[in-house]
């Protein structure tokens, strides 16, 4: 299956993750993409490492090569005169812009989505930005984990031990909001091209990471509308007393809805004879009494380890799973059967493993046939070769820090 | 005008991966179509949050006395038809309903379609640029594809959860993440299979697991393993890049989050406390991160004594990145959400409404004022489907569900 991007021209500018990732998309499929940085130091990920011995070096950030494979990289600061005219250039012949740049950062830029749309009529531009292009809290600072606090996520994050009335709502660590809000950009972008094969007209997409995360807690919002009523983070906790149960060697976590998978597991544990009591009957009645049922379940789990529990609980058809450390899912013998890892160049002569994109058979992604870009890689390439810039003006843009 | 008008899906899937993702593609304008059947109804029907009484859903069967919100939520703007697959002749009407259609969606379990005769293969023989897309929660490939994988059990092998709670204590779980990110990747691949499809003519059939669209959120971990043998562990609320940062009670139970990333935010966030000391004003995030305990501790103070929502315009109007902890209430009431009207008010049939998240992506050009439709009761479109679409006159339909086919 060959590139299925390949007739199509993307241009990414903003750093991060999110418009990088969306722009992986892309890349990924074949799609000539081609990243912007501003000059000096570049997009901020490259200083976020990790680094191969924690050395940082702006060329070797894991998280940078991760998202950026197959890319082509420019460095270019649009708020100068030369710049602006420079990316305006790109921009004409470009089928999909990624930009997350503050609102009204374009406009700043004498480069309004507007103007960029008359020049270039079928040109699709999709914004990602903390909270939208629109809105009181357009100008708000955030990061990923205020995000998914402002989205109500921390209070749908639980936890069985819960100190009720201690903990504070979970954060969920990295970058869960980029990545969710780079995948609707991305299908959005796809949907505005399925509209432009019809209409050849583009569109400007305006997507907000915190409605990214909050469309994810759609049942319980729905719910409230219509009886004004939260669920309490106690009775979530409760109503999954069988998560993150403490084995030999960690935790596991087991789903056990219908009265059939039920019986399975008690099969599993030797049909103890506590089973039979009349409190742990069905459903309803194992919810009640949730507090005398958990310690006894632990009993048996206490004695086994997560891989013993995984792999006996599925064979009983039990929808048990371990809670896989990071060290244990890269050794998971069904990612590797999936082919569910890249190998990514880093280091000169060092290559790591990172995740593979999830897609499989027809929709296959490109393995990583260019590594990340150095910082400034392809100006040569894509100013003197595209844009018809000279060597001589490139050195006078490096040197009047427009490139 | 949206910009999905002319696509159509035949959507098998249930809960809710797949309906997130097919939710995606009826709010743009696609023709969506669940089959379902009352024999092995969707469970989202009925048990995924509060109940709406079948009256004033509107329901013409009488065999769902009521509808779940949950369920609503992940289904407005589709249509439902149903055929119990465990007949042959309903098996040949959706595969006929099949050639109509551009998308076939499923999450039923790696093999139950190909037992059906309804597998990739079978189909593409009547239809050979069917998109044909497989969602489950291993994929259906490899030694463990055929376990039982609910996205709120598997979420936990992705590696996810070890990073979530304190340290040394209880894994933290997002509920169902497993099953939204799958969700949200799966309408990437099907809008990249259609834009191919645009291209070549070309089919395909696409096999997406849960598990693999979450690990890709972790490849920051991942890498430093692999570079590092490092093993990522939980942090609580805390981010060694971000110093400090937490979540703080404040009045009335509320709590707010408050992220600092630079050294002039923190320098802000003293102005905001009040802090005076120049030692702990000019510390650099290292010297932060050991004076983390006492910086949590006067935060905390700060904040017990002002709401949240009181706390978090302080706060911003500093520059210092914070939010609100919102609970679904704190969300209805969200300035900002309203004003981009992110929420959906849909009617009932028979009285009153429901409000839906929308998804995320505005479309700024041409789109008109969509209309928005409540989800389908069981069956809804029968008529749509087996009369207008595959043209079957109204006795042969009779027919078709006196004999269960239609059920």
């Amino acid at each position: 299956m060959s590139a299925i991007f390949g007739n199509l021209k993307a241009v990414e500018v903003g750093g991060g993750v999110a418009a990088p990732y969306c722009a992986k998309l892309f890349a990924d499929l074949g799609a000539e993409t081609i990243k912007i940085e501003p000059p000096g130091c570049g997009d901020p990920v490259r200083s976020a490492g990790p680094f191969p011995g924690d050395s940082p070096d702006p060329e070797c950030s894991g998280l940078f090569h991760f998202l950026n494979t197959n890319k082509f990289g420019i460095t270019l600061d649009p708020s100068k005169p030369t710049g602006r005219a420079l990316l305006r250039h790109l921009l004409r012949n470009a089928d999909i812009l990624i930009e997350s740049e503050k609102p009204g950062t374009l406009a700043s830029w004498g480069l309004p989505p507007q103007d960029l749309l008359a020049e270039n009529p079928g040109l699709v531009i999709v914004s990602i930005t903390p909270f939208g292009q629109t809105g009181p809290y357009r100008d708000y600072a955030a990061t990923d984990m205020t995000l998914w606090h402002f989205s109500s996520l921390g209070m749908q994050t639980f936890t069985r031990s819960y100190a009720y009335e201690e903990d504070p709502p979970w954060s969920v660590p990295g970058y869960q909001a980029s990545f969710a809000s780079a995948v609707a950009a991305a299908s959005a972008a796809l949907a505005a091209l399925f509209q432009r094969h019809r209409t050849g007209r583009g569109q400007h997409i305006d997507v907000s990471m915190q409605e990214a995360l909050v469309s994810t807690n759609r049942s319980d919002f729905s719910t409230y509308s219509i009886e004004g009523m939260v669920w309490p983070r106690k009775e979530v906790a409760l109503a999954n007393a069988l998560t993150c149960l403490p084995c030999k060697d960690g935790y596991v976590s087991m789903v056990i809805n219908e009265q059939h998978q039920w019986e399975s597991f008690l099969k599993l544990l030797g049909s103890p004879e506590w089973s039979k009591e009349e409190i742990f009957r069905d459903n309803e009645k194992r919810r009640l009494y949730m507090d005398a049922l958990v310690p006894l379940v632990l009993e048996w789990t206490m004695q086994h380890t997560k891989e013993e529990i995984y792999r006996a609980g599925q064979a009983q058809r039990v929808a048990v799973f371990p809670v896989y450390t990071i060290e244990e899912v890269t050794n998971y013998p069904q990612l590797e059967a999936r082919e569910a890892w890249q190998s990514l160049s880093i280091a000169p002569g060092k290559a790591y493993r990172g995740p593979a994109l999830p897609y499989r058979n027809g929709v296959r992604p490109l393995s990583a046939w260019l590594a990340a870009p150095r910082l400034g890689q392809h100006n040569e390439l894509v100013f003197c070769g595209r844009l018809g810039v000279s060597r001589e003006e490139l050195v006078i843009l490096r040197e009047g820090r427009t490139i | 005008m949206q910009p999905l008008v002319g696509l159509r899906v035949a959507d098998f899937s249930r809960v809710l991966a797949g309906p997130y993702a097919t939710l995606h593609l009826a709010l743009w304008g696609a023709e969506v179509i669940r089959i379902e059947s009352t024999r092995r109804m969707d469970m989202s029907r009925r048990g995924l949050g509060g109940r709406v009484p079948a009256h004033v859903m509107g329901q013409v069967r009488s065999a769902e006395g009521f509808v779940t919100t949950g369920f609503v939520a992940v289904n407005i703007n589709k249509r439902s038809c149903r055929l119990d697959l465990t007949k042959a002749k309903a098996r040949e009407l959706g595969k006929q309903l099949i050639q109509l259609s551009d998308v076939v969606t499923e999450n039923m379990g790696p093999g139950t379609l190909e037992r059906l005769g309804m597998g990739y293969e079978e189909l593409r023989s009547i239809k050979p640029d069917l998109i044909y897309v497989s969602l489950s929660g291993l994929g259906r490939t490899g030694p463990d594809s055929g376990y039982i994988a609910y996205g709120n059990s598997l979420q936990h092998v992705t590696g996810l959860t070890s990073l979530l709670g304190y340290p040394n204590g209880t894994p933290a779980s997002p509920a169902y993440w497993a099953d939204w990110t799958a969700g949200m990747n799966a309408v990437f691949a099907i809008l990249a299979a259609v834009y191919h499809r645009e291209e070549t003519g070309e089919g395909q059939l696409i096999d997406i697991s849960m598990l693999e669209t979450v690990t890709p959120t972790l490849a920051e971990e991942i890498l430093d393993y692999s570079m590092n043998r490092r093993c990522a562990q939980p942090r609580g609320n805390r981010d060694p890049r971000h110093v400090p940062q937490g979540v703080y009670r404040c009045a009335q139970d509320t709590w707010v989050a408050v992220s600092v990333t630079t050294d002039a935010q923190w320098k802000a966030l003293c102005g905001v406390l009040g802090l005076q000391d120049p030692i702990i004003i000019e510390a650099d995030s290292a010297r932060r991160e050991r004076l983390h305990d006492e910086l949590d501790r006067r935060i905390a103070t700060w904040a017990a004594e002002r709401t949240a929502a009181d706390a978090v315009e302080v706060l911003q109007g500093a520059g210092v990145p914070s939010a609100i902890s919102y609970d679904v209430a704190g969300l209805s009431q969200d300035p900002h959400l309203r004003q981009r009207g992110f929420f959906i008010t849909v009617p009932f049939r028979g009285g009153g409404t429901i409000e839906i998240c929308g998804v995320p992506a505005k479309f700024a050009l041409g789109q008109g004022t969509p209309e928005y439709r409540n989800a389908p009761t069981l069956g809804e479109h029968d008529d749509y489907v087996f009369n207008q679409l595959l043209g079957l006159d109204r006795e042969t339909t009779a027919q078709l569900v006196s004999e269960g086919v239609i059920y």
